[in-house]
């Protein structure tokens, strides 16, 4: 047990039933691994593959042949044309994004801080919850919080912010109730200076609940008797969240941190274009919102997959950048070279 | 209290139910401020969340002149009615897209969740022979997506226009999914396979007996991941179907939401269920299956299921 | 966290939810806007004569498209065939259509769509798609190459290249309904003439209106609760109205005068006589936004905003009539449409709602905007087989059969005993109308609009009284005739652009200012002065 205990707080690194990945004793195992030729692989591995295979070829049927049609991001496509026949507009279907246009300098400007608040404030708060339900003694009672925490989740973008305005807006039950006790009353939803922090909470509201299944999924994972043995040694619980718990999950947070900044641009559609007349476009352009209303609102498909095509580049930059920071730190992160 | 080698004793029924409620050795009574606190974030975070919910099951058991005096959301109405159920169930299309979403839903998880868990597996070894190219194949789904009609010409292509597999195959695997379960394949412990490899077994009995059993969790939350997006799903039915009776129950619950939208006086002068009755009204039975089916799978990433895999 | 990839698809359905129906214009649910019709080609076009069926003689007599026939009853004792023999050949014949409600069940147990299909002597495949999901499908199905036999076109569902799609994927039908050659459809005869402009495209008639009333809307009040504030007769200027939504105003009570920044500005515009859309004069075409009326209007709407008097939270059309039924604000601005049906719901409940004549600004005279004469058009897929063309018009034809006819009574109905009973003469629907009426014959073709409120005679009689009075108000939009390949593809876009200006003034973000100095240019370079260009090309060649 002592053996435990020592490398499981002198290095949070490496934590028992954590182990970073085979790779390392797949080199121990010798020499001969490493000049195996491609056949004597395909011997041992073709298992593998095999169980691989269905999922590659949906996904290349479903995902990669369809992809190939993102080649109108070039083209003036119409659909009535097709797409081989749609004449080639090398770069102007990017121009929407490109033109230096103020406003869309502003639109960017937006998506970079409510994507700062999502990763600070929407990211963690699953994290937070998983750990406060996981140290719940009653295993009744953070069932049925869960069940509770999850169901907004299921609510459309539509009745959400339907509900945020029946609370907390000009004319709703806040308002009322301010007014009948004679108070001032608050202006929220219209309010362009609480935009983005309305629009934060209501993520967070919405899908907290829901995220918090992954980790509580990671946590049952975490062997019961590190924490024991960590007690033993005299660890108060926030030391024990510290060098037991969050080393546990660290793996998943980093995974889905990376996953989330492949889709960084995204910081929401429906429910900001919901919104947006009520407190102007200054204060709640964002990316999305900016092309739709300047482009593909038109119906133009050319521009939607030019814009795609420039969101996923950036998304694919910053996964690979966060991948190799993570491997600097001794993480795993989403793919290992 | 458990032993070594790899196969892991179950914890006994008994066992598990006190493990609901008797705090492990090591941990500490919290400080009553400690508690005092948890109590009333979570008290808190479950009234925000309730209290709209009630409104909404209110609302939608409301006549017209209460959601009217209410100003739209009912608090908790006094006189229920179940008009806007009997609109939304009468004549049963909605009840034929309850059995297509049924449908879909069991066929379409039960295959995901197959090649899903297949893919991770055989992707979750950095050394097999292609492993990161097909795994950055994967990948790459996340970060690009298809537009809508060459999509669309790629199931017309395969003859799946009109078909309930359309809304099945395009997206059964979803990469994100791949990748969570992925990762949490490559967390069980090397000797665990590395022994049963000496003992000679194939990877598929490695997967059957070993990863499998281990991964009750993540496969419980994928699966529930993959259901709800089964379920909740209307847009390619909108594409890929042409026959209306095919329409899943989504979609058709959508044709309330638009047609409240537009005033339509009814030809017999009787006043319809109140918008905003029928809209929570969707709501509400689109959710009622997932209440159901949630705390089946919940269990399976509670606390207390893994007693102890692998010491030292 | 996403599970799921967020689909972009959201971007282009929340496309038609704001680009089509938010923007300046009457809204609505079924009725048009422009984009039809006119270059020089076009002009010289014969449309359909216009021959108006004298079938069922109206209680009040209509006139034109502005003013809607009534009718007390449905002549269930006197009914008359308008067609002879059935339309069809007995072929299988494919439908692209929208819906805006329930749809009906499948074929195989809708007793309704059997007995269609038997009427008609065809086989109709009537595809269904929700409206907010129509312009994705059609593009989808478009591009999938199998155009299905009718397919249906609206413009609120602009489907971008309209005339270039239809010159290569449909049929020219001028031959068969120019000129006299309508008379072989009698019903369709009896379609106004400017909804048949609308089908005109690239010098050729290319498919068969679905005609709407052009009459204006009124602004709906309740007026006890402006007789409870003071207000006891309708306001006569604009400075009036101003002060009844202010009285009538109570937050405590839940209550404000009107829902939405747009609709403010709305009954502003109304009340200086601003132009629909765009104005013309000696073949200049002015857009309303540039004229000083646009201003006045707004800088009246931002008053009425600091005065209190909008409701803090509306800000969309469905705001405004939710906020409305919920009895949050006394007024509303109807749509050209929807209004009757509104306004016969709510008498029908009991309370006391007006339809109040848009009073004028000082020194101006108010307007009525005029709105589109048709909602829809269903096109024919490209064939050169005419007798399927004929066989198409035929059944266009019976769909189209006027108010009061034996077919009219089939479409519109059903089957006797199976989906209405004849309640002392008042046509009750049964259950099982409910489930399978869904299906959108009607918007293949359909007769001129009449008002038609069984049991609330009362409301038909008002509504007859507010178009024939407010008839010389109405003001049209210039551009409804002509057509301009800009305006059709960037028409969503501009409007975003105004709707957003609005909204900025009337709530105080921006001055009254803004507009000619930020809207205006920004409008113009995003393709408002290229539309004016070919509105004026195509009006100087007509």
């Amino acid at each position: 047990m002592s053996n435990i205990k020592t490398s499981s707080l002198a290095d949070p690194a490496r934590t028992q039933g954590q182990q970073t990945g085979p790779g390392p004793q797949a080199e121990a195992r010798g020499p001969a691994r490493t000049k195996s030729t491609f056949r004597a692989r395909l011997r041992t591995d073709w298992p593998l593959l095999l169980l691989a295979a269905p999922g590659i070829l949906l996904i290349l049927a479903f995902h990669y042949v369809p992809l190939l049609g993102n080649v109108i991001a070039f083209k003036d496509y119409q659909p009535f044309i097709g797409i081989w026949d749609s004449p080639w507009v090398g770069f102007e279907n990017f121009t929407v994004l490109f033109n230096g246009d103020a406003a869309f300098m502003r639109a960017l400007g937006n998506t970079l801080i409510i994507l700062l608040l999502q990763v600070v404030l929407v990211f963690p708060a699953p994290i937070a919850l998983a750990l406060l339900l996981n140290s719940l003694i009653s295993n009744r009672v953070k069932q049925w919080v869960q069940s509770i925490l999850y169901l907004p989740h299921f609510m459309s973008w539509v009745i959400v912010v339907a509900i945020f305005q029946q609370m907390l807006g000009g004319g709703g039950l806040l308002n009322s109730m301010l007014r009948s006790a004679d108070m001032a009353t608050v202006s929220i939803i219209g309010n362009p200076d609480l935009f983005k922090a309305l629009i934060t909470s209501q993520v967070i509201w919405k899908d907290t609940g829901w995220a918090t299944i992954l980790f509580l999924a990671a946590l049952a994972g975490i062997d019961q008797s590190l924490h024991e043995a960590a007690a033993v040694d005299g660890a108060s619980p926030w030391r024990r969240i510290w060098h037991v718990t969050l080393p546990g999950l660290r793996g998943l947070i980093i995974l889905l941190l990376i996953l989330r900044l492949g889709d960084a641009l995204t910081v929401g559609f429906e429910q900001i274009i919901l919104q947006q007349q009520h407190v102007g476009l200054e204060v709640s352009e964002v990316l999305d919102t900016y092309v739709f209303n300047n482009g593909v609102i038109g119906g133009a498909w050319g521009v939607s997959a030019a814009v795609g095509l420039v969101k996923g580049i950036v998304g694919l930059a910053l996964v690979l950048g966060a991948n190799k920071i993570a491997h600097m730190f001794g993480e795993r992160g989403v793919y290992q070279s | 209290m458990t032993n070594s080698t790899f196969s892991r004793r179950r914890a006994s029924a008994r066992e598990r139910r006190l493990a609901g409620t008797e705090r492990p050795m090591w941990m500490g009574r919290p400080s009553p401020a400690v508690q005092a606190l948890k109590a009333v974030v979570l008290t808190l975070a479950c009234v925000l969340v309730i209290l709209p919910f009630i409104a909404v099951i209110s609302t939608s058991l409301s006549d017209e002149e209460t959601v009217r005096q209410a100003g739209g959301f009912v608090l908790w109405t006094t006189e229920p009615t179940f008009a806007a159920y009997q609109q939304i169930f009468s004549g049963g299309v909605v009840t034929r897209s309850v059995l297509v979403s049924t449908g879909v839903t069991l066929v379409g998880t039960l295959i995901s969740i197959v090649t899903t868990v297949a893919l991770a597996y055989g992707l979750a070894r950095p050394k097999t022979l292609g492993a990161k190219p097909l795994l950055m194949t994967v990948l790459f789904t996340l970060l690009f997506a298809p537009g809508l009609i060459p999509s669309y010409l790629m199931v017309k292509e395969l003859g799946l226009i009109d078909s309930y597999w359309a809304l099945i195959l395009p997206v059964c695997v979803n990469a994100f999914n791949v990748i969570v379960v992925r990762s949490f394949f490559m967390d069980i412990p090397q000797e665990l396979i590395d022994s049963a490899r000496i003992d000679g077994a194939s990877e598929f009995t490695i997967l059957n007996r070993i990863i499998l059993p281990l991964s009750r969790a993540v496969i419980a939350v994928v699966s529930l991941f993959y259901a709800v997006g089964y379920w909740n799903a209307f847009f390619n039915a909108v594409l890929y179907l042409n026959d209306n009776s095919k329409w899943p129950l989504q979609l058709v619950l959508r044709t309330f939401v638009v047609q409240g939208q537009t005033y339509q006086q009814s030809l017999d002068g009787s006043i319809p269920p109140p918008q905003a009755a029928l809209q929570m009204a969707i709501l509400v039975i689109s959710i009622v299956p997932i209440l159901i089916v949630y705390p089946f799978l919940q269990k399976h990433f509670a606390k207390g299921m893994l007693t102890g895999a692998v010491k030292g | 966290m996403t599970v799921l990839k967020p689909s972009r698809r959201g971007f282009l359905s929340a496309a038609v939810l704001l680009g089509g129906a938010v923007g300046t214009g009457l809204l609505s649910g079924c009725s048009g806007g422009s984009s039809t019709g006119g270059t020089a080609a076009n002009s010289k076009v014969a449309l359909p004569a216009y021959i108006p069926s004298s079938l069922v003689e109206a209680d009040l007599p209509g006139k034109g498209a502005a003013i809607q026939a009534g009718f007390f009853k449905y002549p269930l004792d006197n009914l008359r065939k308008t067609v002879e023999a059935a339309p069809g050949n007995g072929n299988s014949l494919s439908f692209l259509t929208l819906t805006f409600g329930a749809v009906g069940t499948a074929k195989e147990q809708n007793r309704y769509w059997q007995f269609m299909n038997k009427e008609l002597n065809a086989d109709m495949d009537v595809q269904t798609t929700l409206a907010d999901s129509y312009l994705q499908k059609v593009q989808t199905v478009v591009a999938g190459g199998q155009i299905p036999d009718m397919v249906t076109f609206g413009s609120n569902y602009p489907i971008p290249q309209t005339p270039a799609l239809l010159k290569s994927k449909f049929t020219d039908i001028t031959s068969h309904v120019s000129g006299d050659a309508i008379k072989a459809y009698p019903n369709l005869a009896n379609i106004p003439t400017e909804a048949w402009q609308a089908t005109v495209f690239n010098g050729g008639i290319y498919g068969v209106p679905c005609p709407r009333p052009t009459g204006g809307a009124p602004i709906l009040a309740y007026t006890d609760s402006f007789e409870a504030a003071g207000v006891t007769a309708a306001p006569k200027n604009l400075e009036d109205l101003r002060k009844a939504l202010k009285a009538v105003t109570d937050p405590g009570k839940s209550l404000w005068g009107v829902s939405n920044p747009f609709s403010a500005a709305y009954y502003g515009r109304l009340g200086n006589g601003s132009p629909n859309n765009w104005r013309q004069e000696a073949g200049k075409f002015t857009h309303e936004i540039e004229t000083a009326e646009f201003e006045a209007a707004l800088a009246w709407a931002a008053q009425v905003k600091q005065d209190g008097s909008i409701h803090p939270d509306g800000i969309t059309v469905e705001d405004g009539n939710r906020l409305f039924a919920a009895r949050n604000v006394a007024t509303t601005l109807g749509s050209a449409t929807g209004w009757p049906g509104v306004y016969a719901a709510a008498v029908k409940a009991g309370t006391k709602v007006a339809p109040w004549v848009a009073p004028a600004a000082e020194g101006k005279s108010a307007v009525l905007h005029a709105g589109s004469p048709y909602g829809f058009f269903t096109a024919f897929a490209k064939t050169d087989d005419a007798e399927r063309i004929k066989e198409m018009l035929r059944i266009a034809n019976y769909m189209a059969s006027p108010f009061g006819s034996q077919e009219h009574l089939n479409v519109t109905y059903g089957v006797k005993d199976l989906h209405w009973t004849d309640k002392n003469g008042v046509i009750t629907p049964t259950d099982l109308a409910k489930t399978e009426k869904g299906i959108s014959f009607s918007y293949l073709s359909n007769a001129p609009i009449p008002q038609f409120n069984p049991g609330f005679d009362e409301g038909t009689k008002l509504i007859h009284e507010f178009q024939t009075k407010t008839e010389t108000m109405l003001i049209n939009d210039p551009s409804l005739v002509l057509f301009s390949d800009t305006w059709s593809n960037k028409k969503a876009q501009l409007n975003t652009l105004i709707t957003t200006a609005i909204n900025d003034v009337v709530l105080g973000r921006k001055p009254v200012t803004a507009i000619k100095s930020e809207l205006v240019p920004a409008w113009k370079a995003a393709g408002g002065d290229q539309a004016r260009k070919e509105f004026e090309e195509a009006f100087a060649a007509a």
